[in-house]
Order: structure tokens, then sequence, then C-alpha cells
């Protein structure tokens, strides 16, 4: 049990010259369930793709077992000991749990696949696992947590030594984390190491030896867990004296009783089961702050009308309106900026005017025609107020980097004139000089008297932007933090919060 | 002018003038007009000595009588396969139509048979947009299902008879019929394809149809009814498959169920042909038109080569691989 079963020696990663991983050292030993902690971009999944051999090891040294592999290896050099555990499961649905995890080694009696064999095995060790699953049960017939198990489990018959776990616990209730912990901890009772990766703090703490901090692409502090709390690790994870984007603005005035722009009242839809209320005032920032999974997008997408609401009401300037499509939530002058740009915000290959024209192009429509000549006045005035970098409105924004992408979705969302902007986390994946665009962005819409409700995983931003933040947990709203402005509330108060 | 204006305006998109079609050029876009003319160019070349020649005028006008109705149907299947849908059930469609045409103008008159016949492409569309756009499933099976149960209602009604058509008058403007010598169904064929054009390329419905075949997903979040888009392109495929079976009963003389069987692939290879992408998203109804013609003259030239039927058949399947695999690589 004492052996080492992965160590890095000084490892560095870096892309572009970009370091994603600086003089990295870490030695998880056999049978050890080590947490990995810190902020996105601090390095974790860089390290994650190291491990899997998906990125080389540029410089340093990557040993499992006392194995060293060589920069130049193949990714199959690392698989031979790791396993990786992801949201997405790599499982065949039409086929059962036994066939799944024999998928590809499947041990034969003559020219026929021993099905007995595997069978046996997968119960026997279901057994000794503690897990109550159907060998022959068919994959496409389980929930969630239990294609974790058999995933897991895939990885462990396999003789995989090292299994890699990323977020785990997001998609599970709290029972099923019990079950999910219980089955970690037999695991490793059998010499299996484990790497658990994961933003859910307290999950980290009930369930890991070690836990390592990560920050700036290297190991800031590593340390038993029943010596670390969630603040410390919080502490560690943001390190000393933040550096701001921009210095804090001044607050915005508002004034409490200027009646609500947009009012939900117990609203609650097919991924929103308990009711949920809140009120949006007349220029003002309102953020909503979870992990991801918390019911943060689903609350968006509500009020947009994409998941429209089963019960409550919208109030949009006292008014009730019902919002049950986003071609009604567009009309009432709420829009969208929707979490995934690729997927939901454009159509990658066309054109830059093609997207950007699209949500309101009966604007400027003339007898049957549309009139491009108007458009392309509105979208270029758009392109060089936004900033957006591109050769033209006919290139397709496929062509465009990701801030640049995301631009394009602001200024096609903007050109429909909304009073209520609800933007699901908008800097996802931009640099940092597009991030301060488009808090300028929002500063210009709400000064004009209009709201806007921010979702963000970034903290920072969210204390930059907002006016009030609403802690969501569980698809519920948990608390209201004000006093934002004043200095009071710090990226560590957040990040606890939403623990 | 517009352009100017938009110079002014801005620095940062400052070239929208002509540099932007070059800069975005595909040979994709432009190689089934490069085919055409190269096939062209051969054919009349090579088949110059043969009757009175490929490229005579009375050769080139039968080409399109022959390819109009094809080219109808093509019209509508740019803005299905735009929306990422397809309509197998054009063929058996135009049968249908074609004795329904027969019989109503007997039984009704002029006016009202014809109207029957379209009554029922709206039928057949409104049935394949429901299904397709309310319940969810896939155009291809619906269609395929329409299509068998079309065919073996035309098979069905008059017992596999032939129903004749006497009125001049509809054998003129639908079918045998010449203005200034050019055949009248090339002139429905032009209808068709300008006021599909000008659909698809300058109105809201034709970029929601885009919109909705390019990433069905942003066009909701762009607030367009994506189900209210298929139910339409669906509709539209079957009012034009029946404009067709209108003009083939006035080219055959009446109503038969074996009119239009299989066109359906002559109509989705020309659109594809054509550079409208089957994966939705991108159509030309130009393009579409001009991938029948060219087709008709395939079949045309290889009947003036002197090959028989099953020779041409042969022929004909290559030459539309690899005029599909020409016009529909990205590189």
């Amino acid at each position: 049990m004492s052996g080492v079963a992965l160590e890095l020696e000084d490892v560095s990663l870096s892309f572009d010259g970009v370091h994603a991983l600086s003089q990295l050292s870490l030695e998880i030993r056999t049978g050890e369930v080590l947490g990995i902690a810190g902020k996105n971009g601090a390095g974790k999944s860089s390290l994650m793709k190291l491990i899997q051999g998906i990125y080389p090891c540029q410089r340093g040294k990557l040993r499992f077992f006392g194995n060293e592999i060589a920069s130049n290896a193949n990714r199959s050099e690392c698989q031979k000991f790791v396993s990786s555990i992801f949201q997405d499961f790599s499982l065949v649905p039409e086929m059962t749990v036994a066939q799944n995890i024999y998928l590809g080694i499947e041990p034969r009696r003559g020219w026929f696949i021993d099905e007995r064999t595997c069978f046996r095995t997968v119960e026997s060790f279901f057994e000794r696992m503690g897990i109550s699953i159907d060998p022959m049960e068919k994959v496409k017939n389980l929930s969630t947590s239990d294609l974790q198990l058999v995933e897991i489990s895939k990885a462990v018959i396999r003789d995989k030594k090292i299994l890699l776990m990323d977020e785990p616990t997001a998609a599970l209730g709290a029972n099923q984390v019990g079950n999910l912990f219980q089955l970690v901890s037999r695991l490793q009772r059998e010499g299996i190491t484990i790497v658990f990766v994961t933003h859910h703090l307290r999950d980290l703490l009930g369930v890991c030896d070690r836990i390592a901090i990560m920050r700036d692409g290297t190991a800031v502090h590593i340390g038993q867990s029943k010596d670390l709390t969630v603040a410390e690790i919080v502490r560690h994870m943001l390190g000393p004296a933040v550096e701001r984007l921009e210095e804090r603005r001044p607050a915005r005035t508002l004034t409490d009783d200027s009646s609500p722009i947009l009012e939900a009242v117990e609203i609650s839809s097919r991924h929103l089961p308990k009711p949920i209320s809140f009120v949006l005032r007349p220029g003002e920032v309102l953020g909503l702050v979870g992990l991801k999974g918390s019911g943060r997008t689903e609350i968006l997408k509500s009020l947009f009308g994409v998941d429209p609401i089963k019960s409550g009401e919208i109030k949009i300037n006292g008014r009730v309106c019902p919002v049950r499509s986003p071609k009604e939530a567009m009309k009432r002058g709420i829009a969208l900026i929707p979490g995934n740009r690729q997927l939901e915000g454009l159509c990658l290959f066309h054109s830059l005017y093609f997207n950007a024209q699209l949500p309101w192009m009966d604007r400027i429509k003339h007898g049957f025609f549309i009139n491009d000549r108007n458009g392309k006045r509105t979208v270029s005035e758009l392109v060089s107020r936004l900033q957006i970098k591109t050769a033209g409105l006919s290139t397709p924004v496929s062509k465009l980097s990701g801030g640049n992408q995301q631009k394009v979705v602001i200024a096609k969302v903007l050109a429909t004139q909304p009073k209520i902007l609800l933007m699901d986390d908008p800097t996802f994946g931009v640099d940092i000089q597009v991030k301060v665009e488009i808090a300028q962005i929002i500063d210009a819409f709400v000064r004009a008297g209009n709201g806007v409700i921010l979702v963000s995983s970034d903290p920072q931003e969210l204390l930059l932007n907002c006016n009030r933040i609403l802690i969501v947990k569980r698809a519920e709203i948990k608390g209201e933090l004000t006093g934002i402005s004043s200095g009071e509330i710090g990226e560590d108060d957040l990040e606890a919060a939403i623990q | 002018m517009s352009q100017r204006k938009i110079r002014e305006s801005d620095v940062v998109a400052s070239d929208l003038g002509g540099r932007r079609s070059a800069r975005h050029f595909r040979f994709s876009d432009v190689a089934i007009y490069v085919a055409f003319v190269c096939l062209f160019v051969l054919f009349a070349v090579s088949l110059k000595d043969v009757g009175n020649g490929f490229a005579s005028v009375g050769n080139l006008l039968t080409i399109l009588q022959q390819t109009s109705l094809i080219a109808v149907m093509a019209v509508g299947m740019a803005f299905v396969l735009g929306a990422a849908q397809i309509d197998l059930s054009v063929g058996s469609t135009v049968g249908l139509v074609s004795l329904v045409t027969a019989l109503g103008i007997t039984q009704f008159g002029l006016v009202l048979g014809t109207a029957s016949a379209l009554l029922v492409g709206a039928v057949i569309g409104a049935l394949n947009g429901l299904i397709i756009a309310v319940l969810r499933i896939p155009a291809f099976l619906v269609t395929l299902g329409t299509m068998i149960t079309v065919a073996g209602v035309s098979r069905t009604i008059t017992n596999l008879q032939s129903i004749p058509i006497t009125s001049p008058d509809f054998i003129f403007v639908f079918g045998g019929g010449n203005v200034a010598g050019v055949p009248i169904v090339a002139f429905w064929m032009l209808a068709t394809v300008v006021v599909g054009h000008l659909v698809l390329k300058k109105t809201p419905t034709g970029r929601r149809v885009l919109a909705t075949g390019g990433n069905p997903r942003s066009a909701v979040y762009s607030g367009i009814n994506t189900r209210k888009v298929i139910f339409g392109v669906m509709f539209a495929s079957s009012l034009l498959a029946s404009l067709a079976g209108i003009l083939w009963a006035g080219r055959f003389g009446g109503g038969w169920y074996s009119l239009g069987d299989g066109a359906e692939l002559s109509v989705i290879a020309a659109t594809v042909l054509g550079g409208t992408s089957i994966f939705g998203g991108v159509a030309s109804v130009i393009g579409a038109a001009v991938g029948a013609v060219m087709i008709g003259m395939i079949d045309n030239a290889l009947v003036l080569y002197g090959l028989n039927v099953y020779q041409q058949e042969i022929i004909r399947g290559i030459i539309i691989v690899v005029a599909v695999i020409v016009t529909t690589r990205r590189s």
C-alpha cells in the first residue's frame, strides 16, 4: 500500500508561450484518494489531460508505478494505467451492463463470446463493491448515478489502477453521493488509486485523504484533508491580494423603491421543480451565482421561454406577461445571451451578417423583402461599437475568434433592443480584454434604465458587474448578497456561499 | 451607395465591397455552373453530327421541356433540404395528382379540377409537415411512408387505368403549348424558380429556413418557430410536386399512376448537384434548377450517343455520383 502510483516531478506545460502547468510536483500513493481543487484556469484540466496522455509531458518527469513515460510516448502508454470517469459516459445504451464492461475484451469459448463468465465476474465484482445493478440490464435503462458506477466498474475490471474522476458528484443527489463515496473507499481498500477533481469542496473534504490546491499551474498547497476547511481551501485557491480586472466602479445609483422592471413570482418549470421568486429593478445588474448544474442557467431559460414556466407568473413592468417561447420573450423585451455560443448562439458556417440579423429581420422588411442595406448599416454600426474584429460582414462566424463570436451573439441580441438582458456566462473562454469590453457593454446597457441578469462562473466578474447577487443551489435561491460595491463581499465569500 | 455609407461609419468592417466574394470564394459554390458549361461544350462538339446536333434549338427546347417538371420540384426540395429535412413523397404525389387532375376535370370542369389536384398536394404536404414538426418523427421515415401510401392510393383509385384529359385549353396551358416557340412548361419553371429564389434569399421566410437547417437550436434562441418552418417547407414541397403533377398530366395528356415514379431521386440529385447541402443550412434555388436541366441534358446526350436504356442508367448514375462528389466536397 505504500508504493507510489503516480509521480510528477517538476512538470511544466505551455501552449503558445502561456503556461498551463509550471514546475508541478505531485506524488500520489497507491490506494490513496487525492483531491484536486482550483479555480477555472488554475491548471486542473491540463493536469488531467497530462495524466491521461492527451498532452505530452514537455518538461519534467511523469511516472506510473516507477515507469517513466517518455515525452514522445503514445497516449496508450498512460492509458494502460489510467482510466477517466467523465460526465459523458462511453457506454453503449442498447447493450447490457456486462456486455459494456467487456466490450472489446470479451472472453471467448471457441468462436463465441463466453457470456457466462462475463456475467459471473461482473456479478461477483458488484457484490464485493456493494453495487446493486443487474449485470443483464440494458444500459439505456439505468440512471445517471448507475451509469457512473458501471463506468467505474468497467475501468477496474479492465485492470486500471488509477481512476481520474472529473466532477463525479455534480449530477448526483445526496444519497447517490453517499453510494459513490462508499464505492470509492472499497476501491481504495483494493489498492485502486483515485484522483478526484471537483468544484464541490465539501465533497472533496468528505472523500479525499489529501487535497492538492492548484493555482497558476502549480500546486500551492498539499495537505491532509482532515487538517483543511472549505474556507482554507478557498483562501489557497484565490491566493493573496487578488488582482482586479479594473478598479471597482462607484455604486450605481439605485433607488430601492423603484418599481421592478421584471418580477418572477413563484415560477417553476420542468427543470426548476421548486417555485422561485425574485425581482429585477431598472438600472440593476442582478447576479446569479452557483455551481454548474445548480439551476442558474435553467432560471434564465425559463424567463426566456426556452423552458417555459409551468406555474407562477412573470411580470414585466408590473404587468403579468406570458412567456411561452423565445419569440414571445423577445417581443416583450427579454433577450438571452445563451451559455453555449456555438450550439445555441450562432450558426457557425453562416456569415456574421446572417447571424446578426436573424432575430430582428422582420423589422427591416420592405414589403415582402428584407432591406439588407438597412440591416447591414445597423450591423456594421454594432460591429464598430462592440469592436468586433472581422474581415467583413460576410465572413463566416466560424472564422472568428471565440471572443469575437461572443460579441456577434451580443450584437445580434442588442439589435433586438431589449429592456431586459439575460446573460449566461458571457465571458466564458474569452480573454481579459473582451471581459472588460463586455463589462462596458453591460454598463452602457443598464445606464439606459434597462436591467441585466448575469450568470457567471467567474466570481470576480460577478463582483465587478453586479449590484446584487442571488445564490443558487440545487435549483433554489438560497440567499442574497448585497453591499457588493462597498467591497464588503469578496471573492472568497462567493466561493464559500455556493458550496 | 450602401457600401459607401458603411465605409464612412465603420473602420473595422471596412471592406464590405467587391473583395468579400473573392475572399470566401469556394469552388464548390460554382462547380455546378462550371460542370454545366463543360458538359454542354462536350456534348455540343461530340454530338454535332447526330441528327440536328445536340446544340440545335429544337433539341435544347426538348431538353428544357423534359426537365422543367423536375426543376419545379427541385425548387421545393431546395427549401426542404435547406431546412435539414427530406421529402421522398414528391414522386408518388405527381402520380396521384395527375390522376386527380384528370378525374377532376372530367367531373367538375377545368378550374375546379385543377384546384382539387392542388388540394390533394396540400393534404399530403400538411400530413407530412404535421407528423414531422409536431410529432417530431424524422422526415425520411415519414415521407417514406407517405410515398408508399400515396403510390398505393394512385394504383387503387382507377385500378391501374390511365385517365385521358381531352380539354385542349388544359393541354395548352399546362402541357404541350408553346409561346413564341418556347414550351409553356418552361415558363412555369421560370416563374417557380424566380419566386423560389426571391423567397429564399430576400425574405425572412427564406432565412428562417436556412437558420433552422443550419443550427436549429440557435434558430430557436433567435426567436424562430422551427416547427412552423419545418411544416412550411414540407407543405411547399408537396404543393410544388402537385404543380409538377398537373404539368405532367398536361404533357402526358391525362393521369396515370406511374407518372413521376422515382422522380424524387432525380429531384434530390438535382438539388444537391446545385449546391444545396443535404445536411441543411445551405440552399440554392437557381442551382437546383440548373442541376435539373443538367441531368436532363445528360439523359438527352446519352440517347443521342445511341446507348440503350440500361446503359444510360449506368452512365447517368456514375455521372451523378461524380458530380455530387465535386460539388459537395468542402476543402
